[in-house]
């Protein structure tokens, strides 16, 4: 009897590490900062309850307003972005040869396992004005030089310019996993649908993606989080700039808790508090899309 | 007739799928193509082939990023043996063990992968400042296995589902103890599930920027990511040098993927079909 009670608790020691490590390294800080967002903190001796004041402050900070629209444009792009792994995947999963699947589904990701910073730095090259690539393409088409926009330089296309990185946006772990899913189906409906006469098509948007419907909504989740949690694209490109045009709130958050703006108080309380509204807004677009979910399977 | 008409509709998803393929590595190529060449050429003649196999950007970019080359392995392989180790017991424990509200525990660790750590990034700094780890290689290594073993626990979880209870079970009947099973039987098993786990980690840490920036202020600490980005801000438009600089860290991992790609693609779609 004690040497069973003994062994289950041994039992425990294979999942005790994983949760050790979890607890130290993400949920301490994950507290940390949901504790910390009601306090006027600057990470060492300013250290005093404040209530709800850091909340309150976000509604009049305009830069807080602005890099939420700038986050807005990016997730309406990437509501975009999200179409072509997804296209990608079907047509690859419907090549008649596996070594046809098998050189798309390689050769397309390889952008995946290079530094993303490499990525990066490349398109700021092809953006260059003057000497980068694209200005000097458009140059030599024969458009004149001060019609050539600065892309990373001017307000207006700085948005589009930072979407476009990485175009056609396939290589992601979506393509992957929406490839996966496809696999993971019942292939003998893919018969049917052939035997029926049913055309490729009508079997894709009838089919193939009402059945992986769940898996990208996961992925949609993922990918959406991956958005609102990812700046280090603007943080290379144009540090928020020219004139917060591209600013996000991750960003944002690290500007105002690691670069004291201009006073020499860090606002390490005010940029917890916005890390916890952002995860409100994870939380909340996971229910919702999550939600639909259930009902679709009813 | 109809084979034929199949045939051509690969032709014309071949098609599709190869302009997808130009437009995602043609960066690639204009990196390795500029590489070669000296400002003069890139200023004068973009376009023009590189006048000679021209090497001098190369020595020049490695003198300045080799140096990071060790920090990059060192911080990389501890935080992917890391998760290895913690992923696979967990797995295994999830998938096999009897253990008292083991689905609830396993949704626990699932919840954490929903955390959105990149918003984090200033808080975990604190953390590691607190136990005394920032500008310290550990305090990227241990933070990153924690980040990482979540992913990990799910593909080495359900790579263990798909395995027979029996096996475990027959083991145990023989007399074999808990480690005897741990080191005949469990680690050869999963010996696919743990290359993957590998492969796909050491692409991700590797390749890490954000949090090895934050953690590491010291030069001599500092990883290949961080050493390009630096690479790219100090040479203005020597984009020569710049792309030699990206093509000696790009092309060894293009290389590294091609040759373990099958463990890298099978692994990740086999494993997460269920997730």
């Amino acid at each position: 009897m004690n040497r069973n009670k003994l062994k289950r608790m041994v039992n425990y020691l294979y999942i005790i590490p994983v949760f050790v490590m979890l607890c130290l390294f993400v949920l301490k800080p994950f507290l940390f900062a949901v504790e910390k967002s009601f306090f006027r903190y600057n990470g060492a001796f300013v250290n005093e309850f404040i209530g709800i004041d850091n909340y309150k402050r976000m509604f009049t900070d305009t830069l807080f307003w602005t890099s939420m629209k700038n986050m807005l444009f990016f997730a309406l792009a990437m509501v975009i972005q999200f179409a072509f792994p997804i296209i990608a995947a079907e047509l690859c999963f419907n090549l008649r040869t596996k070594l046809r699947q098998d050189f798309f589904r390689t050769s397309l990701i390889i952008p995946m396992v290079i530094p993303s910073v490499i990525i990066i730095l490349v398109w700021k090259f092809l953006y260059y004005p003057g000497v980068g690539v694209i200005s000097s393409l458009m140059s030599s088409l024969g458009v004149s030089q001060d019609k050539i926009p600065l892309f990373l330089g001017d307000t207006s296309w700085v948005k589009p310019a930072i979407a476009m990185i990485g175009f056609p946006w396939i290589a992601g772990i979506e393509f992957l996993l929406t490839f996966a899913a496809l696999q993971g189906l019942d292939q003998s409906m893919f018969e049917a649908s052939l035997i029926d006469g049913c055309p490729k098509w009508k079997r894709i948007l009838y089919i193939d993606l009402p059945c992986i419907a769940p898996q990208l909504k996961v992925l949609f989740v993922l990918r959406f989080m991956g958005l609102v949690q990812n700046y280090e694209n603007v943080l290379i490109l144009t540090q928020g700039g020219p004139q917060n045009s591209s600013l996000v709130p991750g960003l944002y958050i690290y500007n105002v808790s690691f670069v004291p703006n201009g006073n020499s108080e860090s606002l390490y309380g005010y940029a917890c508090a916005m890390a916890v509204i952002l995860f409100v807004i994870c939380f909340a677009v996971t229910a919702l899309v999550m939600r639909e979910k259930k009902e679709e399977t009813r | 007739m109809r084979k034929n008409k199949r045939e051509s509709s690969d032709v014309i998803s071949i098609i599709i799928l190869s302009l997808f393929l130009v437009c995602t590595l043609l960066p690639l190529f204009i990196m390795v193509f500029t590489s070669f060449k000296d400002q003069n050429e890139i200023l004068m003649d973009f376009w023009g082939l590189p006048e000679r196999l021209n090497l001098d950007n190369y020595i020049t970019a490695w003198k300045d990023i080799g140096g990071y080359a060790y920090n990059s392995f060192k911080t990389t392989l501890l935080a992917v043996s890391g998760i290895v180790v913690v992923s696979v017991f967990a797995g295994y424990a999830f998938s096999k063990l009897p253990i008292k509200g083991k689905k609830p525990l396993f949704l626990v660790v699932m919840g954490f992968r929903m955390v959105p750590t990149g918003l984090l990034i200033i808080p975990m700094f604190m953390n590691v400042l607190s136990i005394g780890l920032d500008n310290n290689h550990w305090g990227v290594i241990l933070t990153n296995i924690a980040t990482g073993s979540t992913m990990a626990v799910m593909l080495t979880k359900s790579f263990f589902d798909q395995l027979p209870d029996s096996l475990f079970e027959a083991a145990k009947i023989d007399g074999a103890g808990e480690l005897k099973t741990l080191t005949n039987i469990l680690i050869p098993l999963s010996k696919p599930i743990i290359g993957t786990v590998i492969v796909f980690n050491f692409f991700t840490y590797f390749n890490q920027f954000m949090w090895p920036y934050i953690v590491l202020s010291d030069k001599a600490l500092k990883t290949i990511p961080i050493g390009l980005a630096a690479l790219a801000g100090e040479n203005g438009v020597d984009f020569g040098l710049q792309s030699a600089g990206y093509s000696i860290v790009a092309i060894p991992l293009i290389i590294l993927f091609l040759a373990t790609s099958k463990i890298y693609v099978n692994g990740i779609t086999s494993g997460a079909v269920k997730g």
